[in-house]
């Protein structure tokens, strides 16, 4: 079970509310049809206009869940602009969960942050740098080489 | 005789737009998760 671990429920809490949608009942066939939900498990991260922010399918154990979460709310701050909040979500996927599949999104998207937020190519190149060093087998490391 | 530890609980919410409106309020985000019960 993922959800009843301690540091799932505190990264939850402290950063979303939560909605459970059960797809058998008649009465969510408008949440279904109005997210296009098809199969399970279908997380999705939301701003506060319903704006869906984030997606992952599919089952994963606790401390891959988490790291997810952290990577889906760093990329939601992300989009919206709010760079702080972002930067520390994915320096604590690095921090807490480096191993995790997550990691290398939250590395590239470490350098894209810190780009946005300042404007300096070297903050870009510095974060996708340390991409290219420590996970250099990821997908992340392919889609930051643009030659 | 051992401790029984509490697991946390999430506070569930069941409908989405009640969900969208408490994130608007608090600033926080919506988790959104469809589920079959098994």
């Amino acid at each position: 079970m993922t959800y009843p671990q301690i540091f799932v429920h505190d990264i939850i809490a402290a950063n979303c509310i939560p909605a459970q949608i059960n797809n058998t009942l008649d009465a969510n066939k408008p949440t279904v049809e109005r997210f296009r939900h098809i199969w399970t498990p279908d997380l999705r991260i939301l701003d506060g206009s319903g704006l869906e922010l984030y997606h992952w399918s599919g089952y994963l154990p606790p401390a891959e869940f988490a790291a997810r979460m952290l990577a889906g709310l760093g990329y939601a701050r992300l989009r919206l602009r709010q760079f702080d909040e972002a930067a520390n979500h994915y320096a604590d996927v690095i921090r807490r969960f480096p191993t995790a599949f997550a990691a290398p999104e939250a590395q590239y998207f470490i350098g894209v942050t810190a780009y946005r937020k300042t404007g300096e190519a070297n903050a870009l190149l510095h974060g996708w740098h340390e991409l290219e060093k420590v996970y250099p087998q990821s997908e992340w490391a392919v889609k930051q080489n643009f030659d | 005789m051992a401790t029984q530890v509490e697991e946390p609980s999430i506070p569930w919410v069941t409908s989405i737009d009640d969900a969208i409106a408490q994130a608007k309020t608090t600033g926080k985000l919506v988790l959104l998760d469809f589920f079959s019960p098994t």
